[in-house]
């Protein structure tokens, strides 16, 4: 029982436990793909299959067909990604910045305030009345930004990472006559690069996924953005296929997209995230243990 | 070191916490807006004055179920012109996806929204819940003095049906009330084995016929079948009515005594289980029907060569024909058919609370079930837009005009509206001859109010929606698995709602 022979034998342990979770991560993606690809014909034959038996794009032709809905759905999930990302960014890093100087005298009752929103919070009736009834900007773009605007997450993470950076930089850059917006855009801004583009790949994530913010607040057709269409399909069909049996009405389902359309729409609205994720790579492995290990 | 992972964990914590709460302000919000009780109709009667002369201009708004259309605006804008001039109003529709309507109208309702009109019944937003939340006003008062048309459409018995504790708080839309049980049969397959449709009295009838496909075509689905399962879909065939849909409780429909029996312990169940086991062991459902949800698949395909019908009605057959992709199928009644409060139920529109001119609602609704002009503006479109007309009573819908919610049974009177194309014309009258001779199961106007068990109700739904997928489709064996369910069914309190139904149910019926 020598560590050298024990070593190896966790790396290989440790090894085939990812590799395992990476294919039963992998794997329903691959499905997906390859039904977005099947004949909806083969599916109803033979099931779901990891190769196509036919390969064939009729599902992306059949979005492709009238491009208004899914385009527009794209655009929405596009500009609120991007502005939401931004803007959330940048409120996040000022209030975690302002968190983490020492100097700052009002930090620690502060940095209750945020964390106390992580534990409790008005519920959602109170938030959907403050949304529609006080602030009323349901129905707007403004609503799919603004409610993630600041995650309490984000910003006590930010705050670890920001907290790392030496006081005595920002004394000795306010002694050179530096003011505190020069250190903040730049000198703290461009040191903590990996932590930003951590943070922001979370922020980007969570406006792009998000489903929930349409659903509540969005009723015109055009403001609806990608996720939620897809959800919405899912959705009204699992609903649908559930509560016709016993009830005295009549829907007809066969309006609604077949499980390759469905599964296209999936694909289209997974791809762009999928091309994101790679450029944040290089920075977000470093993000992740900034600040792990005090110098 | 520490205080990183520390730190690490804390957040952790945090954030698993936020979501509980999150979840749990979902939950406790029925409870807590239950004290509400029932609505009083006090304002109805302030604004009385205002019916007739000269009234008001009024924004009316109101949420249903379906996919919100393209071309809302220009139907909007069609139906103002039209209410401008009769009622002095606007309306303003709200469609709301069906699987998030429940939800939504939650929240409308729990936050004190101004709405005027939603669609109610008893699978989404449900009527009985929002009675009892005070979410609708009762309309006793305004229906005879604001909608003599709907008084007259609607026979007696929709309104007892709809009514809870003596009073009404919506409106049936007036479409197929009576429930009829029987299953569709692909035709073309039927005639292919030689097997006589007609010979079809009860399900268990079509074995034969099942036999022959499973044995000749491999490539189709002899019987569809389900996590939900089928039993529901023979109810009245086996001559019961439930009190709570799937909740242990029904009532003979020939039981003038009204006995609440648990549907589980009958022999029809235990019989009905063992054709099922049967047929899954034989290979006449799907393998995985205990877990198959979504079988439009398998329909769209044209696949399953026997289905279950919701309801047989006039006009069903062409319908579940487009549903198996265009595979003619017959209709095989197994009922006769009967009149259930939760076949009337299946479709109504309550005016909220929270309207101001609940008055102006009810007489938009009566003009909907007066004005032919206006319902079908609502149910079709506008014609050259949205549809073409095939006859004067027909139309065929234009695709990309941006204007098909295929809901009319959801706009008050349907049987005003045009026949889509398809659909045989005629099919309305018979449809309001069946309404009218249907028999009326005795439990009709009864409503449950499930608040004294609702923890039993609770737990009973987790163990049925345990054992009636596995033992409904034929997964399991019935003889093993029948008296496990019954008895785990009887641990979780089914006793308890049998004896709280009947006590309701005696209450009801000494009222009467």
């Amino acid at each position: 029982m020598n560590a050298a022979s024990k070593l190896p034998w966790g790396k290989w342990l440790t090894l085939a436990w990812f590799t395992v979770f990476s294919i039963f991560c992998i794997i329903p993606f691959l499905y997906i793909v390859s039904i977005s690809l099947s004949n909806e014909s083969d599916i109803a034959n033979y099931g779901y299959k990891l190769i196509p038996k036919h390969i064939t794009t009729h599902a992306y032709d059949f979005l492709l067909q009238s491009p208004k809905q899914l385009l527009s759905g794209y655009g929405v999930s596009i500009t609120v990604t991007v502005i939401g990302t931004v803007a959330s960014l940048l409120i996040t890093t000022k209030l975690a910045y302002a968190l983490s100087r020492k100097d700052f005298g009002g930090a620690n009752s502060l940095s209750f305030i945020v964390f106390f929103t992580m534990l409790f919070s008005g519920g959602l009736v109170p938030w959907y009345i403050l949304i529609k009834r006080y602030l009323q900007i349901d129905d707007s773009l403004l609503v799919l930004i603004l409610p993630y605007i600041i995650m309490p997450w984000h910003v006590l993470l930010m705050k670890g990472f920001l907290s790392d950076i030496p006081p005595a930089l920002i004394e000795s850059a306010k002694i050179d006559g530096a003011g505190e917006w020069r250190i903040f855009y730049q000198i703290i801004l461009p040191l903590a690069k990996p932590a930003l583009a951590t943070v922001a790949l979370f922020i980007a994530f969570i406006y792009w996924n998000d489903w929930w913010l349409a659903m509540l607040f969005i009723d015109n057709q055009n403001l609806i953005p990608l996720q939620y269409m897809l959800y919405r399909i899912m959705n009204n069909i699992q609903f649908l296929s559930t509560s016709m049996q016993s009830s005295n009405i009549s829907i007809d389902i066969t309006a609604m997209p077949n499980e390759t359309a469905r599964m296209a729409i999936a694909v289209m609205a997974a791809g762009p995230i999928l091309f994101v994720f790679p450029f944040f790579q290089k920075y977000f492995v470093k993000g992740l243990t900034v600040g792990a290990v005090k110098g | 070191m520490q205080k990183k992972t520390l730190k690490t964990t804390t957040a952790a914590l945090a954030v698993g916490l936020l979501m509980t709460s999150v979840l749990a302000g979902c939950g406790s919000k029925n409870e807590n807006d239950n004290n509400g009780g029932n609505a009083s109709p006090s304002n109805a009667n302030g604004t009385a004055a205002a019916g007739e002369g000269k009234l008001d201009p009024v924004e009316l708004t109101w949420y249903f179920d379906g996919t919100p259309q393209a071309d809302i605006a220009s139907v909007e804008e069609a139906m103002n012109k039209i209410l401008k001039e009769k009622i002095n109003a606007t309306i303003h529709l709200k469609a709301i996806d069906w699987g998030n309507y429940d939800q939504k109208m939650q929240l409308v309702n729990a936050s004190g929204e101004r709405y005027d009109l939603a669609f109610t019944s008893s699978w989404a937003n449900n009527y009985y819940t929002n009675v009892n939340k005070g979410a609708f006003i009762a309309l006793d008062d305004l229906l005879p003095k604001y909608a003599p048309n709907i008084m007259k459409t609607i026979p007696d018995l929709g309104w007892n049906a709809v009514k809870v504790k003596g009073s009404i708080y919506a409106v049936p839309n007036y479409q197929i009330w009576a429930s009829t049980n029987g299953i569709a049969i692909q035709k073309d397959v039927a005639a292919k084995y030689g097997f006589d449709i007609a010979s079809v009295k009860k399900f268990t009838d079509i074995e034969p016929l099942l036999a022959s496909v499973k044995a000749n075509e491999p490539g189709l689905v002899p019987f569809e079948n389900d996590k939900g399962g089928r039993f529901g879909s023979f109810n009245v065939a086996y001559g019961f009515d439930s009190i709570a849909g799937s909740i242990p409780g029904i009532v003979g429909l020939q039981d003038t005594s009204l006995k609440v029996l648990n549907q589980f312990e009958t022999t029809a169940y235990k019989e009905y289980l063992a054709t099922m086991r049967d047929w899954f062991q034989k290979g006449y459902v799907r393998k995985d029907a205990a877990t198959l949800s979504d079988t439009s698949g398998d329909r769209k395909a044209g696949k399953p060569v026997v289905v279950t019908e919701g309801n047989v009605k006039p006009g069903g057959e062409v319908e579940m024909t487009g549903a198996l992709g265009g595979k003619q199928v017959v209709d095989v009644k197994l009922s006769e058919p009967y009149l259930l409060t939760s076949s009337i139920i299946s479709t109504m529109t309550g005016v909220s609370k929270t309207s101001k001119n609940p008055e102006r609602a009810v007489m938009f609704l009566d003009l909907l079930f007066s004005d032919k002009e206006l319902f079908n503006i609502l149910a079709h479109g506008i014609e050259g837009k949205h549809y073409t007309k095939v006859d004067e009573n027909t139309v065929d819908v234009i695709k990309e005009g941006g204007y098909d919610p295929n809901t009319d049974w959801e706009f008050g009177n349907q049987f005003n509206g045009f026949y889509r194309k398809g659909q045989e014309p005629g099919i309305w009258d018979e449809t309001i001859k069946i309404n009218e001779t249907a028999k009326a199961s005795p439990l009709l106007g009864f409503s449950f109010d499930p608040t004294p068990v609702k923890t039993e109700i609770a737990q009973l739904s987790t163990v049925t929606s345990q054992y009636v997928p596995l033992l409904d489709t034929g997964a399991v064996d019935p003889d093993k698995m029948l008296p496990e369910f019954v008895a785990k069914l009887k641990t979780a309190g089914v006793d308890r709602v049998i004896a709280e139904e009947q006590k309701q149910i005696d209450a009801w019926k000494a009222s009467k």
